[in-house]
C-alpha cells in the first residue's frame, strides 16, 4: 500500500465523523402534537425510549456504514483475481455477523424479548465475524492481501513495437506499423503520470527511458521500419533486463505486434525470465490480421551471378499466394547501363531507367505457390548488371513484390587442368562445361597441360588449377603451386594411382612444401577391394557430416538424401592433416572409415581442395571408386557432379564476389586494382541519401550496411573512364512470411496465463484495469452501498414517519436533493 | 355556537326516523328506562302482556291468572314521573380533537342533544348539569318542547376548561337528586386517578339508573400517529417524547384495557358503558345502544 492511498484510507475514515454530525444535526425537533390520552403514552415511555435510542444507533451505524462504504470505494481496493473469493467470503461472512448484530439489538428494544433468540443471534453474530476473521487471516497468510492501488500508481512500461518490414502490410489503407504507432501512442496515454517509459523497437540496440512522456511519444512517432528487425523474444530480452533494474514495483510490458511466425521464431527463453518476477504484466497487442491478402515473391535465385558475355540470365522464383487467386503480370527487367548515371541530381539519385524487360503472366492458387523460371531474352554486354523481378497488381504488402538482384558479365574464369596423357579428364572437362559439348556460354576457359609442363606454364594467367591424378612433381613445381594460391589462386587436386611408389606414397608427395599444398602427409593407402563372393561385405562410401560449405550448395538444397551407399570407394590414400593455426585445413568430406575425403587449406590468400580419391577412372575400370558411375549406366552420380561443379566455382572464388547478399550481411567485391579505381561513391536504394564514398582495402570493397533491401551501385573512374559496379540486398524469404503464429506457441514462449492478449483499446483498458489492480471490490462495494442506502431510507422515513413529506431526514433523499436542510 | 348547529334537519331527521321506524324500540327503551319503584302512583293501565321470565312476579295480575290460568303482567302507560340528567364533563381533554371537525364535546353536544329530543318527544323531563372540578350551570329537568333549545343554549354557550373531579361532583350530584333519576354522563373518564369513579359508580349503588357515554376522539381510539412526537396533555400541560410507531401497539393495548376495566366495573355496578369515538355516527351509535338495552329490560 503506498503512502498516497493510506491518507485517501484515512480520510476516509475521518469522513465517518460526518454522519454522525449530520445524524445529531438532523434529528428532527419531534412533532408537537396536544393529546389528551397521555396516560396511556406514560406507561409505555420507558420502552418507547429505548427503542428510540436503540433506532437511533443503528441509523448511526448505517449512516457511519454508508460513509464507511463511499470510503471504501473511493480507496478502489483490490485482491488477484485468484484470492477474490476468499475475500469475498470475508466480506460475506462479515456483513452476515453485522446483520446479526442489528438483529440482536433490535430484538434487545422489545419490551418482551425472548433470551434464546438473543443469545441465538450473538451466537450466529460471532461465529459469522470468526469465520470472517479466519478466512482474511488465511487469504493474508497466502499472500493476497488487499491492495488499494489504484490505477494512477507510475508504473515502470516497456513498450516493444514491432518495426520489422511485416508491418508494412497494409490493410484498410493504414499500415501495421501506423496502427502499431496508434495504438502505443494511446497506451503511452493511458499510463498513469511519472510512469517510467522504454521504447523498445525490434532493432538490435540497447533499450532505454525515455525522459519523459513527450520523448517517449517522439520516438514512437518517429519509429521506422527495419530491414534487420530481430525477433520480438530478443527484443523483450533485452527490455526485461533493464525493467528488472526498475525502482517502481509495477512493471508493465506492452507488445504492440503483428504476432507472425517470423517475428516471434527464437530460442530465447522469457517465459522463465517471466515466471521469476511476476510483478510484470505482459500485455500481447495484437495489430495484424488472419485474413492477409498477399503476393510475395518468396524466393529468388539466380542461375549464375556471374554470366559470360554469351549466357542469357535465367532467374527462378518461388511465388507464392495469401488469400488471392488472380493472374498477375510477373517483369523480369535489367537497367541498361548508362556511364553517366547514378547521378545526384536536384538532391535525388538518378538511376537508369531504361530497362531490358521481359514479362510473363502468371496464376498463383490461392494460399498456394509456384515455381516461376523467366530467362532474358539478350545476351547482356560486360559488366554489373541490375535487375528486378516484380509482380504487379496491389496486394496487402508491397515489400515482397519486387526482388532485387545484380549480376555480373564478363570473360570466362581462365583455369588449367594439369592431367597426365594416361588420365580421362573427361569428367571434369564436362563440370567446367569444356571438352566436345562446350558452348559459347561456358563460364571457364580451359587450358589443358600435362605435369611436367607445369613449370613452363605462367600460372599468374589462371584464377585455378586442377591436379588430375597427379605424379610425382619436382619440389619447384610444388612451390610454384604454393605460390600460386598464396597469390590468390585455386587449386584442385584429385590423388590417384600416379602418386604410388609400389603400395606407398611417393616421397615426393611428402614434402614439406608438398605437404603444404595438400594440406598434410599423405600417409599410406586404404584399400578395401570389391569381394563379389562377400554379399555383407561393409564398403566404403563417403559419408557427408555437415553441408554448410559452398560446395555442398545444390546438395544442401535438395531435400532428400543421396545413397552414397551405392558408390563405393575402394581405395583412397590417408591424410594426415596438418594442423598450422595460419593455414587453416578442414575436412569437408569423410568416408566412413571416418578417414578424410575432401580436405580444405587456405593458404595465404587462395585455397585447395584435395579429395583423396581420384575421379579421373573410366567406368570399365574403375579400381578405386565408383564416385561418378556408381552401379551401373544411368546412375552416374549427379551429387559429385555438383560438387565438382561448385568446387570449380568456389576455386576460382567466383562466389568471393557478393553480388546479392542478404540484409544486413557484408557486401564484399575483389577490386584488382589493374581494372578498378580505389575508390568509389556508393549510391544506396534509399535514393534521397547522398552518396558515400567507399575505398578498396586489401583489393576488396567491403560494405556492410545493407539492411535496406534494393541495388547498391558503386560508381568511380579508372583512367578517365566510368567504372559501374555493385550488388543487391536482398530480404531472406522469411522476413515476409506473414503466417501467423499459432497460440499454443505463444503461450510457450511467453508462459502460459502469463501475458494478456487484446487486440482493441476497450481490452486492453479492462485488462490493464484487471492486472493493476487485481479483482475489485467495487462493484460489490456499490452494491453494498445501495442495500445500506434502501435500508437507511427505510428506517429514517419509518423513524421520522415522513413519508408523505417534503421534508425527508433520509441520507439517500439528501444525496438526491444535494443539499442538507433540517 | 348556534342550537341549530346541534339540531341541524339531517340530525333530527335522523333522530324522526329513528322514531317512526323505530318506534316500538323507543317506546321500549323508555318504559325500560321508567322500569322504576315510582311507577305505582301516576299510571294509567295500558294492557296486559304474557309473562315471561324475568319479569317482576309483583306485576303479575292475579285476576287475569285466575280468570285464565295464565300469567299476564299488567301494562302501565308511563307518566313522566322520571327526571333525566345530562351530566357533561367540561375537562380541557373534552375540547380535543384529531381531525380539526368535531370535538369530544361537540360530539357529546350532539348526543346529548339527540337524547334530550327524545325524551322531550316523550314528555319525559330531561335536565342538564355541566361540571368540572364543580357543578358550573344546571337546568332543571322539564319535559317541554323550549327545554330542549335551552339546554342547548347552555351547551353551546359553554367551553370545556377546569379540571374535572367527579368524587366532589358526584357528591353534590347525590344530594341535589331528590329522588331516582336518569344520570346520562358525558365525559372522556381521561382523569389523573381512575378510582374516582367509584363515587359515580357510587351514584348507581344510591339507586340511581345511570348511562356512561364514554367518548374519546378517534386518535385516542385509532392512533394514527406515526415518527417521533411530543404530546402535550391540554389538562396537565405534561409533555411526552415518544416513537408514535414503536408505542402504537402498546398504546392501542393499554386504551383497550382502560376500557375493558370500566366496562368491567360498570357492569359490576348495573351502569350502562357505551364507549364512542368520534369517528362513530352517534345516532347509529345510539340506537344500537337503544336495541341493546330494550333487549336487556
Amino acid at each position: 500500500m503506498v503512502l498516497g492511498n493510506a491518507i485517501v484510507l484515512l480520510l476516509g475514515v475521518a469522513l465517518l465523523a460526518v454522519p454522525v454530525v449530520l445524524h445529531f444535526l438532523m434529528q428532527p425537533k419531534p412533532k408537537l402534537a396536544k393529546f389528551p390520552a397521555i396516560r396511556f403514552l406514560r406507561e409505555q415511555q420507558l420502552s418507547s425510549r429505548r427503542t428510540m435510542r436503540i433506532r437511533h444507533w443503528t441509523l448511526l451505524a448505517l449512516r457511519g456504514l454508508i460513509i464507511l462504504l463511499l470510503a471504501l470505494a473511493l480507496a478502489a481496493p483490490a485482491v488477484a483475481e485468484s484470492a477474490f473469493r476468499s475475500w469475498l467470503g470475508v466480506v460475506g461472512f462479515g456483513l452476515l455477523g453485522l446483520l446479526g448484530l442489528i438483529l440482536l439489538a433490535t430484538t434487545r428494544a422489545r419490551v418482551h424479548a425472548s433470551q434464546v433468540l438473543m443469545r441465538s443471534l450473538l451466537a450466529i453474530a460471532m461465529l459469522c465475524f470468526s469465520i470472517a476473521g479466519f478466512l482474511a487471516y488465511r487469504a493474508m497468510q497466502s499472500g493476497s492481501s488487499v491492495s488499494l492501488a489504484t490505477t494512477a500508481e507510475p508504473v515502470t512500461a516497456l513498450l516493444v513495437v514491432d518495426n520489422s518490414p511485416r508491418m508494412t502490410y497494409i490493410r484498410e489503407n493504414v499500415s501495421h506499423l501506423a496502427r502499431a504507432q496508434e495504438m502505443a501512442r494511446w497506451i503511452l496515454s493511458q499510463l498513469p503520470a511519472d510512469s517510467q517509459i522504454a521504447v523498445q523497437d525490434l532493432g538490435n540496440n540497447a533499450p532505454f527511458y525515455s525522459v519523459d512522456l513527450a520523448a517517449a511519444q517522439k520516438r514512437i512517432d518517429t519509429l521506422e521500419v527495419d530491414f534487420l528487425a530481430g525477433t520480438v523474444p530478443e527484443a523483450l530480452r533485452r527490455g526485461l533486463e533493464l525493467l528488472g533494474n526498475a525502482a517502481l514495483e509495477r512493471k508493465e510490458v506492452y507488445i504492440v505486434t503483428d504476432l507472425t511466425q517470423t517475428g516471434w521464431s527464437s530460442g530465447i527463453d522469457v517465459a522463465t525470465k517471466l515466471k521469476q518476477d511476476p510483478n510484470i504484466a505482459v500485455f500481447v497487442i495484437d495489430v495484424g490480421t488472419d485474413r492477409t491478402i498477399n503476393l510475395a515473391i518468396s524466393d529468388l535465385r539466380l542461375a549464375a551471378e556471374r554470366l559470360t558475355k554469351s549466357s542469357a540470365l535465367a532467374v527462378e522464383a518461388t511465388m507464392a499466394s495469401s488469400g488471392i487467386d488472380e493472374e498477375r503480370i510477373v517483369q523480369l527487367a535489367v537497367e541498361k547501363p548508362d556511364p553517366r548515371l547514378p547521378m545526384v541530381e536536384d538532391g535525388k539519385t538518378k538511376v537508369p531507367e531504361d530497362v531490358w524487360v521481359q514479362t510473363q503472366t502468371v496464376s498463383i492458387p490461392a494460399d498456394g505457390s509456384i515455381n516461376l523460371q523467366m530467362q532474358l531474352g539478350i545476351s547482356l554486354p560486360e559488366g554489373t548488371h541490375h535487375g528486378t523481378l516484380s509482380i504487379f497488381g496491389g496486394d496487402g504488402l508491397e515489400l515482397d513484390n519486387t526482388r532485387h538482384f545484380t549480376v555480373e558479365v564478363g570473360e570466362a574464369w581462365p583455369v588449367l587442368v594439369v592431367a597426365p596423357s594416361q588420365v580421362d579428364p573427361r569428367v571434369l572437362l564436362g563440370v567446367l562445361g569444356s571438352g566436345a559439348d562446350a558452348t559459347d556460354a561456358a563460364p571457364y576457359a580451359v587450358t589443358e597441360i600435362e605435369p611436367q609442363r607445369l613449370l613452363d606454364q605462367d600460372l599468374r594467367e589462371f584464377q585455378a588449377i586442377f591436379l588430375l591424378d597427379p605424379p610425382p612433381l619436382e619440389e619447384l613445381a610444388w612451390k610454384s603451386l604454393r605460390d600460386f594460391v598464396d597469390q590468390g589462386g585455386g587449386i584442385g587436386i584429385f590423388l590417384g594411382n600416379n602418386a604410388r611408389r609400389g603400395s606407398n606414397i611417393d616421397p615426393s608427395f611428402r614434402q614439406p612444401v608438398a605437404r603444404d599444398v595438400i594440406g598434410g602427409d599423405i600417409s599410406l593407402l586404404f584399400e578395401r577391394p570389391l569381394d563379389l563372393d562377400d554379399p555383407e561385405q561393409k564398403l566404403w562410401y563417403v559419408s557427408p557430416q555437415s553441408l554448410a560449405h559452398p560446395v555442398f550448395e545444390t546438395l544442401r538444397r535438395t531435400e532428400s538424401s543421396f545413397p552414397w551407399q551405392q558408390y563405393p570407394v575402394f581405395r583412397h590414400w590417408g591424410l594426415v592433416l596438418e594442423e598450422a593455426p595460419q593455414h587453416p585445413t578442414q575436412v569437408l568430406l569423410e568416408y566412413t572409415n571416418r578417414e578424410p575425403a575432401l580436405v580444405e587449406r587456405s593458404l595465404g590468400r587462395g585455397r585447395i581442395l584435395t579429395l583423396t580419391t581420384p575421379i579421373t577412372e573410366s567406368r570399365a575400370n574403375q579400381t578405386w571408386n565408383r564416385l561418378i558411375y556408381g552401379p551401373g549406366v544411368g546412375y552416374e552420380s549427379w551429387a559429385m557432379f555438383t560438387i565438382l561443379h561448385h568446387a570449380a566455382a568456389y576455386l576460382v572464388q567466383a562466389g568471393r564476389d557478393t553480388l546479392n547478399v542478404t540484409a544486413g550481411q557484408v557486401a564484399t567485391l575483389k577490386n584488382d586494382p589493374r581494372k578498378f579505381p580505389e575508390s568509389y561513391m556508393l549510391f544506396t536504394p534509399l535514393l534521397t541519401r547522398s552518396p558515400t564514398k567507399v575505398t578498396a582495402n586489401d583489393d576488396r570493397i567491403r560494405y556492410r550496411f545493407t539492411d535496406v533491401p534494393g541495388h547498391y551501385r558503386l560508381k568511380g573512374t579508372k583512367d578517365e573512364r566510368a567504372i559501374l559496379r555493385g550488388f543487391s540486398s536482398v530480404l531472406p524469404p522469411s522476413v515476409t512470411d506473414l503466417t501467423r503464429i499459432e497460440r499454443s506457441r505463444l503461450d510457450q514462449i511467453l508462459g502460459e496465463g502469463r501475458y494478456q492478449l487484446a487486440a482493441h483499446k476497450l481490452e486492453i483498458a479492462r485488462q490493464q484495469g484487471t492486472t493493476r489492480t487485481g479483482q475489485e471490490f467495487y462493484p460489490l462495494i456499490i452494491l453494498m452501498l445501495c442495500v445500506v442506502f434502501a435500508m437507511e431510507y427505510l428506517m429514517s422515513n419509518r423513524f421520522y414517519n415522513r413519508p408523505t413529506s417534503s421534508k425527508s431526514h433520509s441520507l439517500l433523499e439528501l444525496f438526491r436533493l444535494g443539499r442538507l436542510y433540517r | 355556537m348556534s342550537v341549530e348547529k346541534y339540531l341541524k334537519p339531517n340530525v333530527i331527521n335522523q333522530i324522526q326516523r329513528l322514531d317512526l321506524r323505530a318506534q316500538f324500540v323507543v317506546k321500549g327503551f323508555l318504559h325500560g328506562l321508567h322500569a322504576s319503584p315510582l311507577h305505582g302512583l301516576s299510571v294509567q293501565f295500558a294492557e296486559h302482556r304474557r309473562y315471561t321470565p324475568g319479569d317482576d312476579p309483583k306485576n303479575i295480575d292475579w285476576k287475569v291468572y285466575a280468570k285464565t290460568d295464565k300469567y299476564y303482567i299488567k301494562k302501565f302507560e308511563a307518566e313522566s314521573n322520571l327526571n333525566g340528567f345530562l351530566l357533561m364533563d367540561l375537562s380541557p381533554s373534552m375540547d380535543y380533537t384529531y381531525r380539526q371537525e368535531l370535538t369530544k364535546f361537540d360530539y357529546a353536544i350532539c348526543l346529548a342533544a339527540a337524547l334530550t329530543y327524545l325524551m322531550v318527544m316523550q314528555h319525559d323531563p330531561v335536565g342538564l348539569i355541566t361540571f368540572n372540578d364543580a357543578i358550573r350551570d344546571s337546568l332543571p329537568p322539564k319535559a317541554k318542547r323550549q327545554q330542549l333549545a335551552s339546554i342547548l343554549s347552555v351547551l353551546a354557550n359553554t367551553r370545556p376548561s377546569g379540571k374535572t373531579n367527579f368524587a366532589k361532583i358526584s357528591r353534590q350530584i347525590e344530594s341535589m337528586l331528590r329522588q331516582r333519576s336518569l344520570l346520562m354522563v358525558f365525559s372522556d373518564l381521561l382523569m389523573d386517578d381512575p378510582a374516582d369513579l367509584d363515587s359515580l359508580f357510587q351514584l348507581a349503588y344510591a339507586g340511581h339508573d345511570i348511562i356512561l357515554f364514554h367518548i374519546m376522539d378517534e386518535a385516542e381510539v385509532h392512533f394514527p400517529f406515526r415518527g417521533a412526537y411530543r404530546f402535550t396533555d391540554p389538562e396537565s400541560g405534561t409533555e411526552v417524547d415518544t416513537d408514535a410507531t414503536g408505542i402504537r401497539d402498546a398504546y392501542l393495548r393499554a386504551v383497550e384495557e382502560f376500557r375493558e376495566e370500566l366496562k368491567f366495573r360498570s357492569l359490576k355496578a348495573r351502569v350502562d358503558y357505551l364507549p364512542l369515538d368520534t369517528s362513530m355516527q352517534f345516532d347509529k351509535a345510539l340506537t344500537e345502544y337503544l336495541i341493546h338495552r330494550r333487549l336487556r329490560t
